[in-house]
């Protein structure tokens, strides 16, 4: 359980880093798919990476807020200020 | 008198490197005043000339470099950059290193002009290690920004091409797509599009990253606190036009559904709603379904999007009760049962209805459309 607890903050990067690369291959389909003219799923593409992009950010920023209140927290009052 | 020395130089140093980047400006300003002051006639017949934009260009950039030289303001040296590099058309030329790194100078100058107290630097005490820190961790942003933008501006590269490609097969099938497409200011505002959007996911995950190396528990409880702030969201640009793309969808669907079911059941019950089917009315309603269907649409791409599991439910329910309920009605009047038709409901024959009110209902818009241009004579 304390391990699980270690690891916890590094388990929602991991998840917000796979959202952002899915983000960027989405992109980039979105792009190959414009070359060839398929215009609606190319926009539909690259509005899977925009969705995909915000939610992998909002858990980046979840994820580092937590892990500062709680990294912060056992170093006591040293970085509280 | 150290310490004044430290304050002299940063506000002095900041200014001769930014004067000898935009030297070239400045240098064309000086040069060409006093022929501008002379004779006032000249100074306007060069803007009207062929090359007018790029000399009015030439001129602000001259001016604005000026500015940023005299107040040392990192935000009108970008800008003067910017405008540079429209103005030249070689975007090679306002991106060199030494103006980006003038950049940096510029920006270090302006955040430690604001905290340096004078005489600061007897008291200060930086261990050997903070330093090395400090080293490390700003030349891992540099790089970092560096390979992002140096990769997302070969993603725009990409992106402007494969527009060209597709917009080539526009070309061959409609004139007026070939006018939005071929425009370059089209062009400039996809890349401002992207670049506004990396900008957003670059400041985020800086926000983000520095919160893992520095953790703060004060600004993390602080911000934790408040929903608000914790909660925001990039949002896809050009949001506007996807949701009236999408509602154009929708629209005829809630259109055939009202003509076909909803009111020629309440002029059933209730003869004086009559006035609904007239041409005014159906107008009028169209609009409004339109303006219903957009709302919905925006309310239900945003609720999907911030996990608002409320208002998705809502929304989707009530289109899909009212799509329901429709094609239920519809089975009812073609004589079957009660039961039947709540169990069966008549969808394909309210599709037919749908398809064939798709044309009808963009008649209606399109010809109103034509109608108010025509109104303010902007059509013939």
């Amino acid at each position: 359980m304390r391990k699980f607890d270690v690891v916890k903050p590094f388990l929602y990067l991991g998840v917000s880093i796979a959202l952002v690369v899915l983000a960027v291959i989405f992109f980039v389909w979105s792009v190959s798919y414009l070359e060839r003219a398929m215009i609606a799923t190319g926009l539909l593409s690259a509005l899977i990476g925009f969705s995909l992009l915000s939610g992998g950010l909002y858990a980046l920023r979840v994820s580092a807020y937590i892990y500062s209140a709680e990294k912060g927290g056992e170093e006591g009052g040293k970085s509280s200020e | 008198m150290k310490s004044p020395s430290i304050k002299l130089l940063l506000e002095v140093i900041p200014r001769i490197a930014a004067a000898s980047v935009l030297w070239e400006n400045i240098d064309l300003l000086i040069r060409e005043m006093p022929r501008y002051l002379a004779t006032p006639e000249a100074f306007l017949t060069i803007f009207s000339g062929t090359e007018g934009f790029a000399a009015i260009l030439g001129l602000a950039t001259a001016v604005l470099s000026v500015l940023a030289v005299v107040t040392a303001s990192p935000l009108l040296y970008a800008s003067t950059l910017t405008l540079l590099a429209i103005a030249k058309g070689v975007a090679g030329y306002a991106v060199s290193s030494a103006s980006v790194f003038c950049l940096l100078l510029l920006l270090f100058a302006d955040s430690v002009k604001l905290t340096y107290r004078s005489g600061q630097r007897a008291s200060l005490r930086i261990p050997l290690r903070e330093i090395l820190k400090g080293i490390v961790g700003l030349s891992a942003v540099l790089c970092l920004t560096t390979v992002l933008v140096l990769v997302a501006s070969r993603y725009a590269e990409a992106l402007i091409e494969a527009f060209t490609v597709f917009s080539s097969v526009a070309v061959a099938r409609s004139n007026v797509l070939a006018l939005l497409f071929m425009n370059p200011v089209v062009k400039l505002l996809l890349v401002l599009l992207f670049v506004t959007s990396l900008y957003k996911f670059i400041s985020h995950s800086f926000d983000s990253l520095a919160l893992f190396v520095f953790p703060s528990r004060r600004i993390a409880l602080d911000v934790l606190r408040r929903r608000g702030d914790i909660d925001l969201y990039i949002e896809a640009p050009l949001n506007t036009l996807k949701g009236i793309m999408i509602s154009m969808a929708v629209a005829p669907l809630l259109y055939a559904a009202m003509y076909k079911v909803v009111i020629p059941a309440a002029v059933r019950y209730v003869p004086e709603l009559g006035y609904l089917t007239t041409f005014v009315a159906r107008i009028a309603i169209s609009f409004l379904l339109f303006t219903l269907a957009y709302v919905a649409v925006t309310r239900f791409s945003q609720g999907f999007l911030r996990g608002d599991v409320r208002s998705v439910l809502v929304l989707s329910l009530t289109i899909t009760l009212f799509v329901y309920s429709s094609a239920v009605l519809l089975t009812l009047w073609r004589g079957h049962e009660l039961v039947e038709a709540l169990l069966r409901p008549d969808l394909e024959g309210l599709g037919r209805e749908v398809v064939s009110s798709y044309v009808r209902f963009y008649a209606l818009f399109f010809y109103l459309l034509e109608l108010l241009l025509r109104l303010v004579g902007a059509a013939p």
